[in-house]
Parts: structure tokens; C-alpha cells; sequence
């Protein structure tokens, strides 16, 4: 059968369960429960983006929010008016304060500068595996803070930039995450997909039947890029204002989370990974504030977000490392279901002859 | 077909091996023997292009191929099946299949090799969809070798084609090994497994510490018993 028309077929029950989800928010729900949809939606675009790397490498990326944060500066970057610029960042380099343009080509800007970043750090990072890739990836996301952090002609640093154009909303973010979705299912079932994928279970054998590791480890790196860069312009163009701490160890922790508990190595757990996360981080922030429950009131516990998700992680490790959903995706689960059914319904057959 | 001159492979400081040249002809079936450790496999995968060589010359069907990566190197026709059946066990056999045919782009040419190599082998058609773990391990061996028959290999380098396999099993590599001879395909076969392997092959290499120690005709090296004392150990008849 036809990629294309497969990557669609299976990718239209979790899009369409999403969607439905979302136009229900849409049309019911309180205007913070929609920013905790469009929270949830932009979240899973970017644990969507990384899961097409570290799900068909096996290499564990603590480096991806960096390309959140490289887009979303972008997209402000070129998108804050320009009187507002001068008074920001009057000293921005590359005559970057006099330059303004619309917000669809500073989408497509940033996100060509988002692949071209990841496609000069993936020249580095595609001839090394294992522990040493990943701790390449670790290092990326230290160097991107830094420079965010401290690049304050261009940044504006720890002050954060303000000014960017609030564009976004609950539905695009729904369309991005559906893109993504269908971009990591298609890439998976690729034939560079599944080389990669048999790459990193036995590197020796794949190079033996003549994989270009090296080179799909780059394809790869790229458009997991690009996707969790996607993840990076939502965040900037809905919130309007963007800092270095959203582009460090806690966005990273919480992506990572989600990606492993579903099984990193599915598109469908990252969905699964991602819902359950949002869910327990929210009724975790909740009990943050020491809610009244049943007429007793609850003592204030912050940092209990940052306790569930190392938490969550820990027991996944140790009860069940492949994730929830492993190497499943839905489609094989309801091959699988189907299988035994008619299995037991043959035996059954058998036995009453 | 197959040209390898003064090949030197080195791990750091190590010389794994040292200075060995080795030719296989054209519809020849030549056998690699040696005690483990001699260099067999690194010499091998070097040939293949998944380890550099630190000196020495690699020619395949008339072109340098000293240099170039694996991937075109088995796209040219030169294969390897690794050592210890290393198929790719958490995918399935279909997979396992398609991937042998990772350099090819004819789509057609690939879903008819699949056929023909699921007649050929009738136990991998009835596994198609279990992952490969679930397999034996001759199913698995079996699996490997279709694997790398999908690329279209011209020569076919087996790495201990019979390494921990029931003799029943062995016998039936074996079998395979002349079927697909008569079919045109040249082989360079890596054993440990010395009587068995030159039973088939034309010629011999004896590898001992990197280095080549024997070569000559198959024929005569199973008949000189000093000869098989002397490099590979007592206890092969």
C-alpha cells in the first residue's frame, strides 16, 4: 500500500480523538481550561518533534528545547514592532532593529534558521551514538541558554522580550499537532525510518546491509528539529513575551517525561505519555496551592509538579522501561487484538469439530 | 571478483590485521579459516567497508572500493551476513526483509525477491509477522542470510554461518551454501567450522593472529591432516 495513504489511515484515529477533545474545549470549557488545552497541544507538538528523533535513533535527546527556544526568538525577533524594538533592544545586532516583517514569513524564517542550527550541530552529532550523542545534546542545551541568557544586545537576556504579535490560538495549535503527528507516523514507517530504527537496536548489522546511518541520523535530527521548533512559535506567539528559562531544565524534564512514559519508541505512547502528563502535572499544580478538599483544607506544597515528574519517571524506569505503549502504535494494537480473536475463534473452531 | 591486497585493520595500537592479501573468483566458493581471534571478522567487515583499513588496496568487480562506505559498497554487490545472526529482533521478519534491500530503489524488484525468498525459506513466510526474536536460531540464520540475499549480492560474505547451530541445522547452511552456488553467486564463507567448509569450497585461507598462514585448494587441505593439526587445533576430522 501506498505510504502516504497508510501513514493516514493510521494516523486518523489519534487526530481525530484530538480533535474532537479539542473542539469540545472549544466549545465548552472556561478560558483557563482552553490554556490548559493549548498548553497540552503545544506540548505534544514538541514531545511529537522529539520523539522523531529519540524514538528512531534510541538516542535519549536532552537538547531539543534548545530548537523551541532558537524559533521562538526568531519568529520575535523579526515580528516585535519596530518602535517597541528600539526601546528592547536598540542594540540588537545584524541591524536586527530595523527589521520587520509579517508573521507568516518570519514563521517560515524561523523555522529555516531552526533547521539550519540543526543541521550544522547534526553534522557533529550523526557521527557519534549512544552516551556520547547524548551528551552532545545535553551540552547544545546549555551553550542555546547561554546565549539567551547573556546575548542581551540580541535577547534582552533574563529580562525577557515582549511586544510579540498574540497570533495563535487553541485551533493551531490543534492543526500543528496534528501535522506533527502525521509528519512522525510517516517518518516512521518510512524506509529511512525503519533503517534507523534497525540502526539503533544493531548498529553493526544495519551498516552491514548497507544503511546510511549517519546520514538518516541527520534526517532525522532535522525535522525533529523543525517540529519541536513549530512547538517554539506557538509558545512565543501565544504568550506574547518569551524568556531563557522557558527554553531550559524544566520544559526539558517535562517533554522527556512525557515522551518516555508512552514509549518512546511509538508515536501513539508519546500521545498517551503526553495526555497523562498534562493531567498529573495540572492536578499536581492544583494541590501546589492547597486546595479545599471535602471541606479540609490542604497544606500549600509547591515544587510538587517538579516532585510528580521525577517521580513518573523513576517508576517508569523501573517498572516498565519501554514505556506504556513500547513499540506498540494503535494500529498494532488493534492488529494484534484482531489476530487473537480470530486465533481463539479458530481454536475454538478446532475444538468444537 | 573480490582483490584484497596487503590489508592492514587497526583497533588503536592493535593490529587485528596485518599485511593479508585474499582473492576470490568469480563463481568460487573460498573458505576462511582460523582459530577465534585470528582476525576473520575484522577482516571481513573491513572488506565491506564498516571498519577503515590503515593501509592496503580493496578492489571488487574492477573498481577501487577501498574507501568508500558500506552503503556503497553493497549497492556495487559485495554483502556481508554478520557474525552470530544479527537480525534485528525486535522487528519482524517483513522488516527484516526489507531492510536487506536498504540500498535498492526497485520497489517491484524487492516485493519479488521477498516472494521468492519466502518459497525458498517456507518457515519465514509462516513467521512473516512475528519480530524476529521469536525465531530459532536456524530460523534466525535462515532469516539472516534471505536478509542479505535482498540486497542481490554478487559476492556474499558469510561471518560463521554454522556458529552455535545444531548439526542437522549446519548441514542444511551447507546445503544452501551449494544451491545458491549453482545459482551464480560467488562466496567467501568465514568458519570455525574447517571440515565442513572446505567440503564445499574450492580454496582455503588459514588466518592465524592476523595474519594469513595457508592458502591452497580446498580439496588437499582437508586431506593434509598435519595442515589442519597445525592451525586449527586437535579435534577436527
Amino acid at each position: 500500500m501506498n505510504l502516504l495513504l497508510r501513514t493516514g489511515i493510521n494516523a486518523v484515529l489519534p487526530i481525530g480523538i484530538l480533535v474532537l477533545l479539542g473542539s469540545a474545549i472549544l466549545a465548552f470549557a472556561e478560558p483557563y481550561q482552553v490554556r490548559v488545552a493549548y498548553a497540552f497541544f503545544m506540548n505534544l507538538v514538541i514531545a511529537i518533534g522529539l520523539q522523531v528523533f529519540m524514538g528512531n535513533t534510541g538516542v535519549v535527546s536532552f537538547g531539543h528545547v534548545s530548537f523551541m527556544g532558537i524559533s521562538a526568538y526568531a519568529v520575535s525577533l523579526l515580528t516585535i514592532p519596530l518602535a517597541l524594538k528600539k526601546t528592547l533592544i536598540p542594540k540588537a545586532p545584524f541591524e536586527l532593529a530595523t527589521v520587520h516583517v509579517g508573521i507568516v514569513p518570519a514563521i517560515v524564517l524561523a523555522l529555516l534558521f531552526t533547521a539550519l542550527v540543526a543541521w550544522l550541530s547534526g553534522m557533529v552529532l550523526k557521527r557519534v551514538g549512544g552516551a556520547a550523542a547524548e551528551i552532545l545534546t545535553l551540552a547544545l542545551l546549555v551553550i542555546s541558554f547561554v546565549v539567551f541568557n547573556a546575548w542581551i544586545d540580541l535577547t534582552r537576556g533574563p529580562r525577557s522580550l515582549y511586544g510579540i504579535p498574540v497570533v495563535s490560538s487553541l485551533p493551531w495549535a490543534m492543526a500543528a499537532a496534528a501535522v506533527a503527528i502525521f509528519v512522525a507516523k510517516l517518518f516512521r514507517d518510512s524506509d529511512g525510518g525503519l533503517q534507523l530504527r534497525a540502526s539503533s537496536e544493531n548498529l553493526l548489522a544495519a551498516r552491514a546491509m548497507g544503511v546510511p546511518v549517519e546520514s538518516l541520523r541527520l534526517r532525522a535530527w532535522v525535522i525533529s528539529a523543525v517540529l519541536v521548533g513549530v512547538g517554539g512559535i506557538l509558545h512565543a506567539t501565544y504568550l506574547g513575551t518569551i524568556g531563557p528559562n522557558s527554553y531550559y531544565f524544566t520544559q526539558t524534564f517535562l517533554i522527556m517525561a512525557m515522551v518516555i512514559l508512552g514509549g518512546m519508541r511509538s508515536v501513539s505512547g508519546t500521545i498517551v505519555g503526553t495526555a497523562l502528563i498534562s493531567v498529573g502535572s495540572e492536578a499536581a499544580r492544583s494541590l501546589e496551592n492547597g486546595p479545599v478538599i471535602f471541606g479540609s483544607k490542604l497544606p500549600e506544597m509547591f515544587g510538587l509538579t517538579g516532585f510528580f515528574l521525577g517521580t513518573v519517571i523513576v517508576l517508569c524506569m523501573t517498572l516498565r522501561r519501554d514505556g506504556i505503549l513500547g513499540d506498540d502504535e494503535f494500529e498494532d494494537i488493534v492488529r494484534q487484538r484482531r489476530m487473537r480473536k480470530t486465533e481463539a475463534a479458530a481454536a475454538a473452531g478446532v475444538a468444537a469439530s | 571478483m573480490l582483490e584484497l591486497s596487503n590489508i592492514v585493520v587497526q583497533y588503536g595500537m592493535v593490529k587485528a590485521v596485518r599485511n593479508v592479501s585474499l582473492t576470490v573468483g568469480k563463481g568460487e566458493i573460498v573458505a576462511l579459516l582460523g582459530p577465534n581471534g585470528a582476525g576473520k571478522t575484522t577482516l571481513v567487515s573491513a572488506a565491506v567497508g564498516i571498519l577503515p583499513v590503515a593501509a592496503g588496496n580493496i578492489r571488487f568487480d574492477g573498481a577501487d572500493i577501498t574507501k568508500r562506505p558500506a552503503e556503497s559498497v553493497v549497492a556495487m554487490g559485495l554483502t556481508l551476513t554478520p557474525e552470530g545472526r544479527r537480525v534485528f529482533a525486535e522487528l519482524s521478519v517483513a522488516d527484516n526483509l526489507t531492510l536487506g534491500a536498504a540500498t535498492r530503489k526497485d520497489r517491484a524488484g524487492v516485493a519479488e525477491d521477498i516472494d521468492r525468498y519466502l518459497k525458498m525459506f517456507p518457515i519465514l513466510g509462516e513467521r512473516y509477522h512475528q519480530v524476529a526474536k521469536t525465531l530459532s536460531g536456524g530460523e534466525q540464520q535462515m532469516l539472516a542470510v534471505a536478509r542479505s540475499l535482498m540486497s542481490r549480492p554478487k559476492l556474499l560474505m558469510l561471518d560463521e554461518p554454522s556458529l552455535g547451530l545444531a548439526p542437522r541445522i549446519v548441514e542444511r547452511i551447507f546445503e544452501l551454501m551449494i544451491d545458491l552456488r549453482k545459482s551464480g553467486l560467488t562466496m567467501l564463507v568465514v568458519e570455525q567450522n574447517a571440515t565442513e567448509a572446505l567440503g564445499i569450497a574450492d580454496r582455503g585461507y588459514i588466518m592465524a593472529s592476523g595474519q594469513v598462514v595457508y592458502e591452497g585448494n580446498a580439496a588437499e587441505m582437508v586431506d593434509s591432516e598435519d595442515l589442519m593439526e597445525a592451525y586449527l587445533g586437535a579435534g577436527v576430522h
